[in-house]
């Protein structure tokens, strides 16, 4: 319960802008993750959807002390872990993208196991290069997609997190995914990934 | 796009996605104000519109618009969606006047806000019903259903029940032979399209369908003409509006590209791209971006055919480069053309004019411009080098793949590739910019891809190869990829015998020496040859053993390693090469079981091997380094510079000598032969990585951050880079950088020991010890490391830390059991010494703990590192002023105050430490 109460107080200096505390609440949130993605990844069958969601969900619930956290806290804790959740899927994606190019075979440690069918990687790696660009255009809209995507934040989560109005998040969230599917779109037909 | 541009899209898209549906297009119009290029962008994006509010932003539920059974205009039948193209939905449709199947395609609704769209598109489809060829699609009739906002176009075609061309070239490439027929049909479908005086302006495998008849594939040309009735503006224009345009331009003509005016003879340069595929499986060009192609397009000859398709017959290389010519009059004057040179009813002209000139019409200023323009979309691609080492000569030789599952031609595979390597790195010496990656670092970096070629090394070829065996014969097909490119640059076979795999891998170097063009002979032509000729099937057997020892982390790859030595050796008694491989597989097998018999072996082999043929630098090199790993440093030193007498740009020989005159202490030697190894092959890293941990050594921490930063700026993907900057800005004092770095090193590596042993022990200074415990625990489950008294001993202090004194125990327990070992065989290492030092004394037993100690200090005097660990020990055997007065050394001699103030074990003796400086 010690480490709890430690990542909750972290959470609300990383809030009032503590950058070390950012770096060790970073480190945990991603451990924390990386451990759960891999538990669910061996769990589910190739090909599943992985809700990531329920992921970060399950992150909060194991790091951060309840008792004491209010929404705001929930909102930035989901923020930090939506990063975290798009370097893990990106990165796995690629190892199996690169592996599938190729050719050979290509042996990933236990806590890797599958759970992309490789169309879905090409997807997440395209994805995450469509995002990379939209961020340069348009910082704004693909944080609004990061955090909502990746983390699950509401709508209002999001708002809180990058301090602008719902109705904003709701244009940027509109105008970031009509951008992205009309990027992707480029070529390889209509991406298909869908996550919870 | 530019921002002002960009944020005009945003804010009408907004505005329309706030209206109903049936709104929007005339809002849009409205908005835009006759700015075609600014409604186009806002179009495309609306189209991509939900209304739902749900988080799948990417799944488009195939919204079709029309569903099963539905009625169009009163004659049409829906039976069921097919997909959708470029111009909008597909059903396949029952024809309730006339009977029959129809396919039948509704306009997409934004193409309709275009008011010339409906004249021009009518005129298309008018055009279009003139040309019924049986290799032609052909099209019924236009149609309208409802009205105002609701109102559909469609028009319909015949329905065709086959696979694209496209689909069907990706099972399998076609031989010549083949593809003739297909290619008449095709060109023949062309031929009557512009008859019409109708140019396809669209044609690729896509858009061409191959559907079973009882004469054999039928292949029918469909989506002509259409392609003008939606096309707006040029070309370029599309191309270069940033990110917004969809599809690849793979099949363009350089006059399209630029947005010229388009004739029959576009379609023939579409046609030589198709041909291309046909028979190769591959594309002329092959840039990954649609600018990248291009700009190439423009300006680079595409890859001849027969590079892919080795025994392509003349007439078809020739006839499909010349459909691929730039300039539109250079290419065949038809279709029939094309096919009479095809089918050799029209003899092939003598090759005069070079299909790769530039267009004479071609303007510079589009070049320019297109250029430009690829240079703002490329560049944030490409990261600024300090490479000298021209891009295409520094070469990654990737593991071969093999084809069929022989596991003694998987090893064959990994040895060739590996000596193949080395040979191949001989040359770098007369050819100044050629750099090889040697295959040690290949296999470190666990590089398997061409990608793998440019983000672990930065290299500029990848050579990738494969090998096949058929009967007593193997076959190695070597192929050549520009990695910036991502094309193949050319490639080399070549087939043997199998017991002479030393003429097979002669031939490969040979070859694979003139396609890198490296004119100039190796450095070692002579040299490299063996005394005698090895005896058949010896060298087959040592090429399969240097195989397994590639992978030197598990026993039974080197045990296979020694057998097949042994085997070698039993073909060819005198066969020094295997000799020396013998005795680096007893050394492994040394490190990996610490079984000091095995050193004997392992000296014994080298020597032989020295005997037999002191003349090649691999066998000294072998015995160098069981000589450095025996602590026998002057006897090393004399091996490495015996093989850099023979070969002095021998990478491995360097690096292994610096080694030796580091353990001499002869610092400003090793320092000097680090820094010559740099100054050999400046674009590759693992010069400055191994003086950046020379620096280290020394504890001159800001020495070594500067050849670190060269590290990660040759090679920004390399997990190695950023550990061990972590562990220097640890040892600085940085501990947020340490740990952003390590978290780095983590994504890019997950399961990588050193740096989870890194992250545990900025965990165990912060106090954190149960999570430094499982970061212990869990790095002792991966590889060898069980084998770490290293690990052993951290987990241990971890664990006494914690109050775990049970696992405490047994943690020590195995560290102390290894390093006593170690110690047997290298006396000397200084490390070694002082980590046994703390083990004992964590684990009670302080009796030959000073002895020890003082034996450290001996060795290494003036090292930071060792006073900073020595005094740490005698501070935890209460021995307080020893602890600070070594303590007070190592900071006279620069070891950072603020990282000896994190020391767990001295921060109680912090005050006195400092105070008495």
């Amino acid at each position: 319960m010690a480490e709890r109460d430690e990542l909750t107080a972290l959470l609300r200096r990383f809030q009032q802008g503590d950058t070390a505390a950012q770096d060790r609440l970073v480190s945990a949130v991603y451990d924390e993750l990386k451990t759960i993605a891999a538990r669910y990844m061996r769990r589910e069958k190739a090909g599943h959807t992985l809700q990531t969601t329920a992921l970060v969900n399950e992150a909060y619930l194991k790091l951060i002390n309840l008792k004491d956290a209010n929404w705001q806290d929930r909102a930035h804790f989901f923020a930090v872990a939506a990063q975290m959740m798009r370097h893990i899927l990106v990165d796995h994606a690629r190892r199996n993208v690169a592996g599938k190019r190729g050719g050979d075979f290509h042996f990933l440690p236990l806590d890797e196991a599958l759970v992309f069918s490789e169309g879905r990687s090409t997807d997440i790696v395209r994805l995450d290069e469509a995002l990379e660009q939209l961020a340069k255009e348009d910082e704004r809209a693909a944080k609004v997609i990061e955090m909502r995507y990746f983390g699950g934040l509401s709508i209002d989560e999001t708002a809180e997190v990058l301090r602008i109005s719902p109705r904003t998040v709701k244009r940027e969230w509109t105008f970031g995914r009509s951008w992205l599917r009309s990027e992707l779109k480029g070529g390889h037909g209509d991406a298909s990934l869908s996550m919870g | 796009m530019p921002p002002f541009q960009w944020d005009r899209v945003k804010s009408v898209y907004l505005a329309a996605a706030e209206l109903a549906p049936e709104n929007r297009v005339a809002f849009v119009e409205n908005a835009c104000g006759g700015d075609e290029g600014l409604k186009a962008a806002v179009l495309r994006l609306l189209n991509e519109h939900d209304d739902d509010e749900s988080r799948e932003i990417l799944t488009r539920r195939p919204v079709h618009t029309l569903s099963e059974g539905e009625l169009l205009a009163s004659r049409f039948r829906i039976v069921r969606f097919i997909g959708r193209g470029g111009m909008g939905e597909v059903y396949l449709a029952a024809d309730t006047d006339l009977g029959g199947q129809v396919a039948l395609k509704i306009v997409r609704p934004d193409l309709l806000s275009d008011p010339e769209f409906p004249s021009r598109f009518r005129r298309e489809i008018q055009l279009a019903r003139q040309v019924t060829h049986p290799n032609v699609c052909r099209i019924f009739d236009v149609g309208r259903d409802g009205s105002g906002a609701g109102e559909r176009v469609f028009f319909t075609m015949e329905y065709l029940d086959g696979q694209t061309l496209g689909e069907y070239l990706r099972h399998r490439r076609l031989s010549p032979e083949a593809a003739l027929p297909l290619a008449r049909q095709v060109a023949g479908g062309l031929g009557a399209l512009h008859e019409k005086s109708i140019v396809h302006r669209d044609l690729k495998p896509g858009n061409v369908m191959v559907v079973a008849s009882s004469t054999g594939p039928r292949a029918v040309i469909g989506d002509f003409g259409l392609a003008r009735a939606v096309a707006t503006g040029s070309s370029v224009q599309g191309l270069s509006e940033s990110g917004m345009v969809a599809g690849t331009p793979d099949y363009m003509s350089p006059e399209q590209l630029l947005g010229k005016p388009v004739t029959p003879a576009s379609d023939i340069y579409a046609l030589g791209v198709l041909l291309y595929e046909m028979v190769t499986g591959a594309k002329p060009f092959r840039g990954g971006q649609a600018l990248e192609n291009a700009v190439q397009r423009m300006v680079e000859a595409p890859t001849p055919p027969s590079r892919h398709v080795p025994g392509l017959p003349a007439a078809w290389e020739s006839t499909i480069l010349r459909c691929l010519a730039c300039e539109a009059a250079d290419r065949p004057g038809s279709t029939s053309e094309v096919i009479g040179l095809l089918s050799g009813e029209i003899p092939t002209p003598v090759p005069g004019t070079a299909p790769a000139k530039l267009p004479r019409w071609l303007p510079w200023a589009a070049v320019f411009s297109l250029l430009l323009v690829a240079l703002f979309v490329l560049l944030p691609r490409l990261s600024w080098r300090p490479e000298q080492t021209a891009a295409n000569q520094h070469v990654v030789v990737l593991p071969f793949k093999v084809l069929g599952d022989d596991p003694a031609l998987r090893v064959f595979a990994d040895g060739l590739m590996e000596s193949l390597t080395s040979r191949i790195s001989q040359y770098e010496g007369p050819n100044a910019r050629l750099l090889v990656v040697p295959a040690s670092e290949v296999r470190l970096q666990g590089a398997r891809s061409a990608s793998d070629a440019r983000t672990k090394f930065g290299a500029g070829t990848a050579v990738e190869g494969s090998l096949q065996s058929q009967g007593d014969r193997v076959r190695l097909l070597l192929t050549l990829i520009d990695v910036k490119q991502m094309r193949q640059s050319g490639s080399v076979v070549v087939e043997e015998r199998r017991v002479n795999a030393v003429s097979l891998q002669d031939a490969a170097v040979t070859r694979l020496a003139n396609a890198l063009n490296l004119s100039v002979q190796p450095r070692l032509a002579r040299e490299l040859a063996e005394v005698n000729p090895v005896a058949p099937g010896a060298h087959e057997f040592y090429l399969q053993a240097r195989g397994y020892l590639q992978r030197t982390d598990q026993l039974t790859s080197i045990e296979s390693a020694i057998t097949l030595a042994r085997r070698a050796l039993d073909l060819d008694g005198s066969y020094a090469l295997a000799h020396s491989a013998l005795g680096e597989a007893h050394w492994y097998k040394y490190e990996l079981t610490r079984d000091a018999k095995f050193v004997d072996e392992a000296l014994r082999s080298g020597r032989r091997g020295v005997e037999l043929n002191g003349g090649l630098p691999e066998t000294n090199i072998s015995m160098g380094r069981i000589h450095l790993g025996t602590g026998r440093h002057a006897e090393a030193q004399r091996d490495f510079e015996k093989a850099l007498s023979i070969d002095d740009r021998n990478t491995e020989a360097l690096q292994g000598l610096a080694t030796a005159y580091s353990a001499l202490k002869q610092h400003g030697k090793a320092e000097a032969t680090y820094r010559r190894a740099i100054t050999l092959r400046p674009g590759d890293w693992t010069g400055y990585k191994q003086l950046g941990q020379h620096y280290y050594r020394q504890g001159n921490w800001d020495k070594a951050i500067e050849q670190y930063e060269q590290v990660i700026a040759l090679t920004p993907d390399n997990a190695h880079g950023y550990s061990n900057m972590a562990v220097l800005q640890f040892r600085k004092g940085n501990f947020a950088a340490a740990k952003r770095f390590q978290i780095k090193t983590l994504e890019l590596d997950p399961a990588r020991v050193s740096a989870l042993s890194n992250l545990a022990k900025l965990y165990y200074e912060e106090g954190e010890h149960e999570r430094a415990i499982e970061l212990y625990e869990r790095a002792l489950k991966l590889g060898n490391s069980s084998r770490s008294h290293f690990l052993w001993g951290s987990l241990g202090f971890a664990c006494q830390r914690a109050g775990r004194s049970a696992r405490a125990k047994e943690a020590f327990a195995q560290a102390v059991r290894i390093a006593e070992n170690e110690l047997k065989v290298n006396p000397n290492s200084v490390e070694v010494l002082q980590r046994l030092a703390s083990y004992r004394v964590a684990s009670g037993q302080t009796d030959t703990v000073i002895a020890l100690l003082n034996r450290a200090l001996e060795l290494a005097p003036g090292n930071t590192l060792t006073l900073i660990s020595v005094a740490e020990t005698f501070a935890s055997m209460g021995n307080e002023e020893r602890a600070a007065g070594l303590a007070r050394n190592a900071i006279a001699a620069g070891y950072p105050v603020n990282t000896l103030q994190r020391s767990v074990a001295l921060r109680p003796l912090f005050e006195r430490i400092v105070r008495q400086r």
